[in-house]
């Protein structure tokens, strides 16, 4: 049995592909049915807005990736180029699950919602009874990855776009967030995201404001909250406002010294944060001088931004030596499980010869010497079989030589041991070199494409 | 218990450096081995703390009271103890390195000046009830002024932090001004409460129990200096909406007024305030 995964992601086609191999969640049971059906003996997939995946451990010796894929374009009913979807083999796909799983391979490196998704494609394949041992430990293991990476890391740490650092910034300040009055002055995307990013973090008191009246209440009606103020308004009820958004085109100040000066006085010591993401700035600079008051334009919340990416690839290291651990114990647990059978077998044919010779020389003791005869014996017995058997479980010892070991054993003790598909666990790493081994990434295109969606 | 004595306060810096050195592991590197023995540090460094004060209130036979220095060993343990409640109860762990390099400047302080304690016999009015109660109002009236500066302290970090587009550790790790300012005025509340009881009872009791009391007391007039200052800023607070900032500028002015009172008024001028 051995590992496949196969799929594109943003690193290998553009986005028009990607949203048609997308899989649905009610299509996921059906496909994951089809190709148990045909191929699989353990599937699982994983469908974002970024990648479609899909691992795989076959049911016999003659699969490939090529049938892999050529299933996913017929199941599409669409012409996938090849070079568009790479193709991954035994402890290369695992690191690759591994890497998805811990945010490593994502577009925006960290990406939180990423673990949700692998845990969720793991969820599904389970419910669709499509995990075997292999499959749901690879799974496990890799969402354990992605938590230790989390934890350990700073990996998924700092806002990297510039209305989550707007938001960061405002919970640096106020505490709670939730009961603020915020203000959103302009109706385009960018406040439409500041306004349903605040809205996430519990706050429920924002009003918005746009020179056109029309395109405001546009805009409260595609959030489904919010009230209207008029832009005359504003230099009177600035002071109302805790956090004050403004985006807009307009090329003048909308809020000036003056205003937030009056406003300050209002306020009386209560801080108020202004995050200006107009280009040009609508809100006059100067106002961050004003105590209490928290100016910042685009240049500040992109420097964050900057600061945040940069600390985020400093931490790629360690998280590659946190993938690397937990291959090396995957791979550990997958050299092992062909040698479990025999490991149970050969005690089970030592414990038999203890049993028969004991019952055959029963007559020849008392009660209590036999019970004595038989711990002995049971201890030699256990003694004897402890070495090989823990020359066989040997973490150290690369797959290709377990399966060898186990091969001698049972041919040695004429054993039966040993089902076929917990054998090729172990053979999977074999063919891919043994996951503490270098990495042979079988991809047979890997061009990158940009694209803004993310995980 | 005089060598107890003497080990602990040799073991105390050591533990307290070695608590402060994992919770600025932990709070500038998440997760490094070290960050994680931040908990047990700090729990060593109370234990040995504990039993300093048990050894050295056995030896002497008395309350560490006596001195001000000895009231800082006292103060610091406060301080360190408050600390571990607020992080177990809240989980907040990110002040923590600051308020044990307080309670290290305060120990090392007590261990460095005080004149070791070798005072003779109790003072029979350090025994009295009364006396004992305006002692402990007052010791956690200034305990709750330290807690207040630290995070006085870390508000105006935070505040010139975020003013000047400085997005560092600092910046991350710390909790929001808000809080900050709150947790900071609170504990102000606390120390002027408990201030206004130990000196509304040393007002009314000491006179009758000390014959050489009098109300120009230079640690008198120092405490009720702080004391004003305290109240000043609290009024400053709520009556005038003073902004925050300026308060906590103020009851840092406080703090510092109180280190001044413990330390340099009791070493400079003399007064019924002095046990020794």
């Amino acid at each position: 049995m051995n590992i496949y995964a196969v799929g594109t992601s943003h690193k290998h086609s553009p986005l028009e592909l990607r949203e048609r191999l997308v899989f649905g969640e009610e299509e996921l049971a059906p496909a994951l049915d089809d190709l148990r059906a045909r191929a699989a003996a353990e599937a699982a997939i994983i469908s974002t807005c970024n990648r479609t995946e899909i691992y795989v451990v076959p049911k016999d010796e003659l699969f490939n990736a090529d049938r892999l894929k050529e299933w996913l374009a017929a199941w599409k009913r669409c012409d996938v180029p090849k070079q568009s979807l790479f193709a991954l083999h035994a402890s290369s796909a695992a690191r690759h699950l591994f890497e998805v799983a811990s945010g490593v391979d994502s577009q925006v490196v960290g990406d939180i919602q990423i673990i949700g998704q692998v845990r969720s494609a793991y969820q599904s394949a389970q419910r669709s009874g499509a995990l075997g041992k292999v499959l749901d430990r690879l799974f496990n293991v890799a969402l354990h990855t992605g938590k230790r990476v989390k934890s350990e890391t700073e990996l998924f740490a700092g806002a990297v776009s510039i209305s989550y650092v707007a938001v960061e910034l405002a919970k640096k300040i106020f505490h709670p967030i939730a009961g603020k009055r915020t203000l959103v002055i302009g109706a385009g995307e960018s406040g439409e995201l500041a306004a349903r990013n605040l809205h996430g973090q519990g706050v429920r008191n924002i009003t918005i404001t746009n020179r056109t009246e029309s395109r405001g209440h546009g805009l409260i009606g595609r959030l489904g909250f919010g009230s209207w103020m008029p832009i005359d308004a504003l230099p009177s009820r600035l002071h109302e406002f805790d956090i004050v958004i403004v985006s807009t085109g307009a090329p003048n100040y909308l809020v000036t010294y003056e205003h937030a000066r009056a406003a300050a006085a209002h306020r009386a010591g209560e801080p108020q944060l202004i995050v200006d993401i107009s280009v040009p700035r609508n809100v006059d600079p100067r106002i961050d001088t004003i105590p209490m008051i928290f100016c910042k334009d685009l240049t500040d919340l992109t420097s964050v931004v900057e600061s945040n990416v940069e600390r985020r690839l400093a931490e790629l290291p360690r998280a590659e030596l946190i993938i690397a651990e937990e291959l090396a114990k995957f791979a550990t647990w997958c050299n092992r499980l062909p040698v479990t059978p025999v490991v149970a077998e050969l005690k089970r044919w030592g414990e038999e010869i203890a049993r028969a010779e004991l019952e055959k020389n029963r007559g020849r003791f008392s009660d209590t010497d036999y019970e004595n005869v038989e711990r002995l014996v049971s201890s030699v017995v256990r003694k004897i079989l402890g070495m090989p058997m823990a020359h066989l479980l040997d973490a150290q010892t690369d797959a290709e030589r377990v399966l060898l070991k186990a091969e001698y054993v049972r041919v040695l003790f004429n054993l039966n041991a040993g089902s076929e598909s917990d054998a090729d666990a172990g053979h999977a790493l074999a063919n891919g070199n043994g996951a503490n081994a270098g990495i042979d990434r079988e991809k047979e295109q890997t061009t990158s494409y940009n694209s803004d969606a993310h995980e | 218990m005089l060598i107890l004595a003497r080990i602990c306060e040799s073991l105390l810096p050591l533990a307290y450096c070695g608590a402060l050195g994992a919770y600025a592991v932990a709070f500038f590197r998440r997760d490094e081995p070290l960050g994680r023995w931040r908990r047990p540090a700090l729990l060593a460094a109370l234990v040995i703390h504990s039993v300093l004060i048990y050894a050295q209130t056995m030896y002497h036979g008395h309350c560490l009271v006596y001195t001000p220095f000895e009231m800082m060993t006292l103060i610091s343990f406060t301080v360190t103890l408050t600390y571990l409640i607020v992080e177990l109860a809240s989980g907040e762990r990110g002040t923590g390195m600051f308020f044990i390099a307080m309670a290290l400047l305060l120990q090392t302080s007590s261990i460095m000046f005080s004149p070791s304690i070798e005072v003779a016999g109790a003072d029979p009015v350090l025994l009295n009830y009364t006396v004992g109660l305006h002692i402990s109002f007052a010791l956690i009236g200034y305990t709750a002024f330290a807690i207040s500066a630290v995070y006085g302290g870390l508000y105006l970090m935070l505040y010139h932090q975020i003013k000047s587009n400085r997005f560092g550790t600092f910046y991350k790790r710390l909790p929001s001004l808000q809080l900050l300012e709150r947790m900071s005025e609170k504990s102000a509340i606390f120390g002027v409460l408990f201030l206004t009881v130990a000196i509304a009872i040393g007002m009314l009791y000491l006179p009758d129990v000390l014959p050489n009391f009098h109300y120009s007391d230079p640690k008198l007039v120092a405490t009720m200096i702080v004391w004003g200052i305290y109240v000043a800023s609290l009024l400053a607070k709520y009556v005038i909406k003073l902004e925050g900032r300026k308060v906590v500028i103020l009851s840092l002015v406080g703090f510092i007024g109180t280190i001044i009172s413990m330390t340099l008024i009791n070493f400079v001028l003399s007064g019924f305030h002095r046990f020794q």
